[in-house]
C-alpha cells in the first residue's frame, strides 16, 4: 500500500486513509469548479426525479395537463403559453407542460451519460492496466487500436446510428454503451496508458515487486488507485459528447411518442403556424440551457478533480500544512 | 529523423487500415443499404440496383475489392456513379478547408490569446468571465448556437448579405459573382500568408535596428488587418467577400435556418460558429499551463534579468504553455469534426461533413469510407507534424534515435 501519489511504499493505517479521504473530500468541495459542477448536476438530478412525485401530489388533480408526451392543458386557449404559476416554464406548441417535458427528458440523458461514463472508466482502466503490465504485443495492440479509434469520433457514430435505427432498436442505453466503448478505448485509453506506463516505472512499484507482490496485487494496490482520478476526469469530460450526440440525433429525427432534449429543441425552433413564423422561446431555452448546463456540470466536475489531484497543487498543499505545523 | 518518420508512417498506415476496416464493417451493420434506400419499395428494382453495384456479394468480398482499389491508389466510385475522389476533392473539400481549416486556426489563436489574458495578472472578475465564456463555448448545443447566430447576425450583416430580405435593386455590389470557394481560399490564403511574412520581416528589421518596440509588436497584426481590408477595397478581390458572406442555398424549410426564417449556407457564420465551439478548450488548457509556468524558475530568472512583464509572458511562459494546447488541439481534431458536421448541416453548407452525413444516411459505402479516410489521414498527418514540432520546440523532449 502506498500513499495516493506514490511518494513512499509504506503501510498506511485505516485512520490515515480516512483522514486522507476526508482531506481530499474537503478539497473537492472547496474547489470552485467542482462545487459549481456538483451543484448543477444535483439540480438536474433532482429535477429528473421529481416528476413522478409531483404527479402524485401537486399535479394529482389535473394529471392530463402535466403528462410529458400526450398531455394537453385545456384551460389555456392559445399554446405555446408563456411561463405562469400553473406552468412554470410555460407550454409548448402542442399544449404540453414544458417543465414536465424537461423533467422526463433528463432521465434518458442521465442514463446514457451514466452508462457511457461507467464504460469509459472500466474499459480505459482495463486496457491501460493490461498494456502497462503485460507490455509487448498487448501494449502495441492497445496503442494501435486506441489510435485507430481516435480517428472515428464517437459522437459522429452515435448520431449516424441513432438516425439509422428507430428508437426501439437503438435507444439511449445502446447509445451510452457504444459511446462508452468507443470513447473509453480511444482518448481515455491513450491518456491512461501514458500514466500507467509512467507509474509502472516508478520506484515504489519496483519496491513492491522486490517485496514479493504479484502482478495482480501491484495492479490492484499500486496501479489502479493512481489511475482512478484520471479515469474519472476522462469519464466526466467524455460524457459531454454523448449528451450532445444523442440530443442532436433526436433533434434531427424528431421521433414520435418520445420526449427528449433534442426533440424539445426541435419543437421550440419549428413552431410555424399559418402565416406565423416565430420561436417558442420557453421550450427552446429550457432544452438548450439544460443541455449546456448538464454538459458544463460534468465538465466542471472533471476540471475540479484535475485541479485537486494535480501534484503541483498537492505539493503546495503539503507545504502549507508543513509551514502551519512548524509555526504552531 | 528519417528512421523516425518511416516508423511513424508505417504505424499511421496500420492505424488507418484498422480504422477503415472498422468503418467498412460498421457500415455493413446498418439496417439498410444504398439499393433499399433508393428502391422506392420496389423489391425487384432494389435487387437490380444491388446486383449492378456489387452489393449482392458478401461483405468480405466487397471489403477485399475495396482494399484492392485502395492499393491501386483509387478511392473507388460512389454509388451515385461519380468517382469518390472527384466528389470529395471538389467543392466540398474547399468549403470545409475554409470553415474547418481557417476556423481551427482562428480558434487556436483566439484561445491562446484569451488563455494568456486570463492567466497573467488577471483580476478574479476578468478570469471568471473569460472562464465562463470558454466553458459556454465548449458546452453550448451547436444547433442552438447556429440559431442564435442566424437570428442576431441578420441585422448586423444585412449590409453584406445581399440576398436576405433585400430587393434585387438594393443589393450590394458583391451580390453576383462567379467565384467559388477555391478562388476565395486562394485569395484569402495568399494575402494572409504574404501579410504574415511581411509582418515578421518588419518585426525582425525593427529588432535588428532597435526601432521602438511597438513597431515590432504591431507589425504583423497591422499587416493582417491591411490584407483583410484589401478584400473590401480592391474591386477585383470583392467576390471573395461574396463567397464568405453570401448565402448560396437559401432554404427556409429545414434546420435552424429554416426555423429562424432566414437563409443558410453562410460561410462566415459557419466559420464563426465553429470558432466559438473550438476556442474554449484551447483557452482553458493555455490558462492552466500558463499558471503552472508562472512558478517556474526560468520565469524568476527572466524577471531578475530585468525583462519586462510582457516579454517574460510572451517570449518565455507562453512558448512553453502552447505545447500542451497544441497537443490537445491535434488529438481533439476528430472530435471537432462533430461540431463541424452540426454547423455545416444546420447552415446548409455544402462541405465535406455534409457529404459524409448524407452519404452515411444513404449507405453510400465508398463515399463514407473515402471521406473518413481523408479525415483520418489529415489527423494522422497533423499528429506526425506535431511530434516533429514538439521535439523541435521543447529541448526536454528528444525523439529516440534521432537528432531532431
Amino acid at each position: 500500500m502506498t500513499t495516493l501519489h506514490g511518494h513512499a511504499s509504506v503501510p498506511v493505517s485505516r485512520a490515515s486513509r480516512l483522514h486522507r479521504a476526508r482531506r481530499l473530500g474537503k478539497r473537492f468541495i472547496t474547489n470552485k469548479s467542482a462545487a459549481i459542477g456538483i451543484g448543477l448536476l444535483g439540480f438536474f438530478v433532482l429535477l429528473s426525479l421529481l416528476h413522478p412525485v409531483l404527479m402524485e401530489t401537486v399535479w394529482a388533480s389535473d394529471q392530463m395537463a402535466y403528462r410529458p408526451v400526450a398531455g394537453y392543458d385545456t384551460s389555456i386557449a392559445n399554446h405555446p403559453a408563456p411561463p405562469s404559476l400553473r406552468h412554470l416554464l410555460g407550454t409548448d406548441t402542442l399544449g404540453r407542460d414544458v417543465l414536465s417535458m424537461l423533467m422526463v427528458s433528463l432521465r434518458p440523458t442521465f442514463v446514457s451519460a451514466m452508462i457511457a461514463a461507467a464504460i469509459i472508466g472500466f474499459t480505459s482502466i482495463l486496457a491501460s492496466s493490461a498494456a502497462a503490465t503485460i507490455r509487448g504485443p498487448v501494449d502495441t495492440l492497445t496503442n494501435l487500436v486506441s489510435e485507430s479509434l481516435l480517428l472515428l469520433p464517437a459522437p459522429v457514430v452515435i448520431i449516424v446510428a441513432m438516425i439509422a435505427w428507430p428508437p426501439d432498436v437503438f435507444n439511449h442505453i445502446h447509445a451510452g454503451l457504444l459511446y462508452g466503448f468507443l470513447a473509453g478505448l480511444s482518448t481515455a485509453t491513450i491518456v491512461l496508458r501514458t500514466q500507467a506506463l509512467s507509474i509502472m516505472g516508478r520506484p515504489f512499484v519496483d519496491a513492491s515487486r522486490v517485496a514479493g507482490s504479484r502482478s495482480w496485487r501491484i495492479i490492484r494496490k499500486e496501479l489502479i488507485p493512481h489511475l482512478i482520478p484520471l479515469a474519472i476526469v476522462q469519464m466526466m469530460v467524455g460524457v459531454v459528447g454523448v449528451i450532445v450526440a444523442t440530443a442532436f440525433a433526436q433533434y434531427l429525427t424528431n421521433p414520435d411518442d418520445t420526449v427528449g432534449l433534442g426533440t424539445m429543441l426541435y419543437s421550440g425552433l419549428t413552431f410555424q403556424g399559418f402565416f406565423i413564423t416565430t420561436v417558442a422561446w420557453n421550450v427552446l431555452l429550457a432544452a438548450a440551457l439544460s443541455i449546456t448546463g448538464l454538459s458544463a456540470a460534468f465538465y466542471l466536475i472533471g476540471r475540479g478533480i484535475t485541479q485537486i489531484t494535480d501534484p503541483e497543487n498537492l505539493a503546495a498543499d503539503r507545504e502549507t500544512i508543513e509551514v502551519a505545523a512548524t509555526s504552531a | 529523423m528519417l528512421k523516425f518518420l518511416g516508423r511513424r508512417a508505417v504505424w499511421s498506415v496500420g492505424s488507418l487500415l484498422i480504422f477503415v476496416t472498422l468503418t467498412f464493417y460498421g457500415m455493413s451493420l446498418l439496417p439498410f443499404d444504398y439499393a433499399s434506400r433508393f428502391g422506392l419499395g420496389c423489391r425487384v428494382c432494389a435487387d437490380e440496383v444491388r446486383a449492378s453495384l456489387g452489393l449482392d456479394r458478401s461483405v468480405n468480398e466487397q471489403y477485399l475489392d475495396f482494399l484492392g482499389q485502395l492499393a491501386s491508389g483509387s478511392l473507388g466510385t460512389s454509388f451515385s456513379g461519380r468517382p469518390v475522389g472527384d466528389v470529395i476533392f471538389g467543392r466540398p473539400l474547399w468549403v470545409t478547408v475554409l470553415v474547418f481549416g481557417l476556423g481551427a486556426v482562428l480558434a487556436f489563436l483566439v484561445g491562446i490569446w484569451l488563455g494568456k489574458v486570463a492567466s497573467w495578472r488577471a483580476s478574479p472578475q476578468r478570469k471568471g468571465t473569460l472562464n465562463t465564456i470558454a466553458i459556454l463555448g465548449f458546452t453550448i448545443f451547436p444547433p442552438f448556437l447556429v440559431f442564435l447566430l442566424l437570428r442576431y447576425s441578420e441585422s448586423i450583416m444585412r449590409w453584406i448579405r445581399p440576398n436576405v430580405g433585400v430587393p434585387p435593386d438594393e443589393r450590394h455590389v458583391w451580390a453576383a459573382t462567379t467565384w467559388t470557394e477555391v478562388d476565395a481560399i486562394k485569395l484569402v490564403g495568399s494575402t494572409l500568408l504574404i501579410a504574415v511574412i511581411v509582418g515578421l520581416i518588419i518585426r525582425a528589421v525593427a529588432r535588428h535596428y532597435r526601432w521602438p518596440s511597438w513597431i515590432g509588436t504591431w507589425a504583423t497584426p497591422a499587416a493582417i488587418a491591411t490584407a483583410i481590408a484589401s478584400w473590401a477595397i480592391v474591386d477585383a478581390w470583392k467576390p471573395a467577400l461574396t463567397v464568405l458572406f453570401h448565402a448560396p442555398r437559401f432554404d427556409a424549410t429545414s434546420g435552424a435556418g429554416g426555423a429562424a426564417g432566414q437563409g443558410g449556407g453562410n460561410v462566415s457564420l459557419a466559420l464563426f460558429g465553429f470558432m466559438v465551439l473550438a476556442f474554449g478548450e484551447i483557452m482553458l488548457v493555455v490558462e492552466a499551463s500558463m499558471q503552472s509556468e508562472r512558478g517556474e524558475h526560468y520565469v524568476f530568472t527572466a524577471r531578475a534579468k530585468g525583462l519586462s512583464d510582457a516579454e517574460v509572458r510572451d517570449r518565455h511562459a507562453l512558448r512553453n504553455a502552447i505545447l500542451p494546447a497544441l497537443t490537445r488541439f491535434v488529438i481533439g481534431l476528430p472530435l471537432l469534426l462533430t461540431g463541424l458536421i452540426i454547423v455545416e448541416r444546420e447552415l446548409e453548407l455544402p462541405g465535406l461533413s455534409t457529404v459524409f452525413l448524407d452519404a452515411a444516411l444513404a449507405a453510400d459505402l465508398p463515399l463514407v469510407t473515402g471521406a473518413l479516410l481523408l479525415f483520418g489521414a489529415v489527423t494522422l498527418g497533423a499528429k506526425l507534424l506535431l511530434e516533429v514540432l514538439v521535439a523541435r520546440l521543447d529541448p526536454r523532449i528528444r525523439v529516440e534515435g534521432s537528432t531532431l
